[in-house]
């Protein structure tokens, strides 16, 4: 009978354990969702005025402009970060929104006037800036989403994650640049 | 000459220029002609004094000699006569003891001669890496910054040597050679350990970040959980395999973490290390990156006291080094807004 409470009471702490770890990666994730709406919030913000500067010398891009205002808007919309149809969505948007300021980033290069503007220069430096704090706050959040995803999949953690409602989360999905290799050797010979 | 034609009495004749700079083709024309411009005049004042210092040596070490072997002697003689319970040992330390203020008075000519090297030729030579290029061999890095980054190890006793200091490409370079002992209790012994033996090297960032955080050669998962050396820091999992098996990397901050070690600096630290023997740590913090490069050799070392006074070693292998330490900033890519 001892030895049925014994192993009963060792399931129960295991349990126990096992979703505190759950609930606390969720928290991760959920923070480093509110990591990744900083930086939204800071590149929605810089939008309007890298618009009003293009605006001035790009005519033949007015369907583009259009675009990224309408995703600005959306982008900037409330969503329910509990709901992982809604924060998939969400970074849908924000990375449909990404892919449009980066068309509109090579285009400014057609536009030489455009392009030696100071405050369009100084504009596209600090959204530079901010693109690079998104994709650090991205890949935070994937990596914590990862975490949170494979314990929630896998046995027991599936069963005690359907009693606590953690549900898995979508996975912030962009294109990496390309990156260019680097021989140490070619430097340090 | 060697040390045994120098303590066998082989005349001491000054010698001059030897041609033998050594640089890379592209650069040998500007080097040689740094060298004829600010170091050649120079050298055949400091020849004059590595002559005068070698003789004044050898003379003050026949003298030492002389009087120590009467000493020794003596002290053979009157050891019947003095009651002591281990006469042979006391005699042997007595040997010893007597030899330090000896060999201290006979070595002190040389020790002025390489102090003045390295007061007056140093800074000249250092001068052709940039203007702003300054070389000292009392200034030092802060301890307290350094132990505050949690770079070094557990140690007790810290000694620098050698500090350079100025501006390349853009980047504020400083670096101080450093070695880090700690006291090993062995059976009835005490033993002193080196832990560190390296550069310090400071590097000025492009990136501004508040946060604080460090990359150390990889521990294993059991020495992190148990260990309290990154104690205010969290574990930082980056998505790069090869980078996580070699190094662990904490910080305040796991955004900025991130937005530091992307992942083209990821690749380009590990190809440094590569290069580097697997020796190299670093940490971000105050808005510096500070670079720990683990190396047995001294850097920015004097040629013999028996070569003659040309400085051309010393240029060359200066220059050698400190172009190694220049492809950290190039292979880094810090020159770069967007490098890091």
């Amino acid at each position: 009978m001892e030895g049925i409470l014994l192993v009963l009471g060792l399931a129960l702490i295991m349990g126990y354990l096992w979703y505190v770890s759950l609930i606390k990666k969720r928290n991760t994730g959920r923070e480093a969702l509110s990591g990744i709406d900083v930086q939204l919030k800071k590149r929605a913000n810089l939008v309007p005025n890298i618009l009003k500067i293009a605006q001035k010398y790009m005519d033949h891009e007015k369907s583009l402009l259009t675009e990224i205002t309408e995703l600005r808007a959306l982008a900037t919309k409330g969503y329910d970060a509990v709901d992982p149809e809604s924060v998939k969505n969400h970074l849908q948007v924000a990375e449909k929104m990404n892919q449009k300021m980066s068309q509109l980033m090579v285009s400014v290069e057609n536009y030489p006037e455009l392009k030696s503007d100071n405050t369009m220069l100084q504009a596209m430096q600090t959204y530079n800036e901010v693109e690079a704090q998104l994709a650090a706050a991205r890949r935070f959040y994937n990596s914590a989403v990862s975490e949170l995803n494979t314990a929630v999949e896998i046995f027991p953690g599936s069963i005690i994650a359907s009693m606590a409602s953690v549900k898995v989360m979508p996975f912030y999905e962009a294109d990496e640049a390309a990156k260019t290799p680097v021989d140490a050797a070619d430097f340090l010979k | 000459m060697n040390l045994a034609t120098f303590l066998f009495g082989a005349p001491i004749k000054a010698a001059r220029s030897t041609n033998s700079l050594v640089a890379k083709p592209a650069e040998i024309e500007q080097f040689k002609l740094y060298y004829l411009q600010h170091l050649q005049p120079l050298t055949s004042k400091f020849e004059n004094a590595r002559v005068a210092s070698l003789k004044a040596c050898r003379q003050r070490l026949y003298l030492c000699s002389a009087i120590y072997l009467a000493l020794a002697v003596l002290a053979f003689m009157i050891l019947p006569y003095m009651r002591l319970s281990e006469p042979l040992l006391v005699y042997l330390v007595g040997l010893v003891i007597l030899a330090l203020p000896f060999g201290w008075w006979l070595y002190n000519p040389i020790k002025h001669y390489k102090k003045d090297v390295k007061l007056k030729i140093y800074p000249l030579i250092f001068k052709y890496f940039g203007q702003d290029f300054i070389f000292s061999a009392e200034h030092k890095m802060s301890l307290s910054v350094l132990k505050a980054s949690k770079l070094l190890p557990y140690y007790e006793d810290a000694s620098f040597a050698d500090y350079v200091q100025g501006t390349y490409k853009g980047i504020e370079v400083a670096l101080n050679e450093l070695h880090l002992t700690k006291q090993v209790k062995r059976d009835k012994s005490t033993d002193t350990v080196s832990v560190f033996k390296g550069v310090m090297i400071e590097l000025s960032s492009h990136k501004d970040f508040r946060g604080h955080t460090v990359v150390v050669k990889t521990r294993g998962g059991l020495v992190n959980f148990l260990s309290d050396s990154f104690k205010g820091l969290e574990r930082v999992k980056l998505e790069d395999p090869i980078f996580e098996k070699q190094f662990d990397v904490f910080s305040t901050d796991q955004i900025e973490a991130r937005y530091l070690l992307t992942v083209s600096f990821m690749e380009r630290l590990q190809a440094l290390s590569a290069s580097f023997g697997h020796k190299i740590q670093c940490a971000f913090y105050r808005n510096k990156l500070l670079i720990m490069l683990g190396s047995k050799e001294d850097r920015f070392e004097m040629a013999s006291i028996f070569k003659p006074a040309t400085f051309e070693y010393e240029f060359s292998q200066i220059n050698r080094e400190m172009k190694q330490l220049f492809a950290i900033v190039d292979v880094l890519q810090l020159e770069q807004s967007n490098g890091l």
